[in-house]
């Protein structure tokens, strides 16, 4: 007698969290924000942008904890792909300017880019949508459809 | 999207995570709210802004580790005193999350 089929295990969520701060507290702060949302089970990437600041004790231990635990901590900040994504930045002027796809690599899936005030995007794929938060009259309902349509990177 | 997952860990968003939070009420789309870090004096900071979104009905969760370091009181602000592991949740529980960080 076989035993009876157990239901579909639901899909693993995939969590990025971007560093790219320049404020100590604050990178230790986004490690331990990696680690607390690796609790339930979701698969993290942290992707770490070169001249952020050190971390700290606090921030080396909560690294070597989740490589332990085989999660991603050498993401690239430039081409993260997750269903959520916790990018912590000081709004220092991204580096980086429109990274297209190579040719011939599957494009990673889009995302909706919302600027604050005073901010500047960064890596924008040829799919993904920005949005300004900087106006005093910011339409949050076209702001709420933009989030159901993509995962959302706050810069 | 019925869930949306708000996180909030500046000083500084708490109005935009306000806005979405209301545009959300009005299309009937359940927000839950986890604040650390800078967020949690953000709170601290606008109790109106937190009153209301706990009368509109949303769940509104701190991070324990962040108010103790800041001296503040989270459950006299009608804060659920939280963890980490309630930011886990969030992202389990939300269709959406946009982390304000």
């Amino acid at each position: 007698m076989s035993a009876p089929a157990s239901p579909a295990a639901p899909p693993v969520l995939t969590i990025a969290i971007v560093i790219d701060h320049r404020d100590p507290a604050a990178v230790a702060e986004a490690w331990r924000a990696a680690v607390g949302v690796s609790l339930r089970g979701a698969r993290v990437i942290v992707a770490v942008r070169p001249g952020s600041a050190d971390g700290g004790a606090a921030a080396q231990r909560a690294q070597a904890t989740l490589a332990l635990f085989g999660h991603a901590v050498d993401g690239d900040p430039d081409r993260v792909a997750a269903d959520v994504i916790e990018h912590w930045c000081d709004g220092a002027p991204p580096a980086r300017g429109p990274v297209p796809s190579p040719l011939g690599e599957p494009s990673r899936a889009p995302v909706v880019h919302l600027v604050r005030a005073g901010r500047a995007v960064g890596a924008v794929a040829a799919d993904d949508r920005v949005l300004q938060l900087g106006t005093a009259d910011v339409d949050f309902a076209q702001v709420l459809d933009a989030i159901a349509a993509a995962p959302a990177r706050v810069w | 999207m019925r869930r949306l997952g708000l996180v909030l860990a500046t000083a500084e968003d708490l109005p935009l995570v306000c806005g979405l939070a209301r545009a959300a009420l009005a299309r009937r789309v359940a927000v839950r709210v986890f604040a650390m870090h800078h967020g949690v004096r953000a709170l601290a900071g606008a109790p109106a802004a937190v009153a209301a979104l706990v009368d509109d009905g949303h769940e509104v969760i701190g991070c324990a580790t962040s108010a103790d370091a800041a001296g503040i009181e989270l459950a006299a602000l009608g804060v659920v005193v939280g963890s980490q592991d309630d930011h886990a949740a969030l992202c389990a529980w939300a269709d959406r999350v946009v982390a304000f960080a």
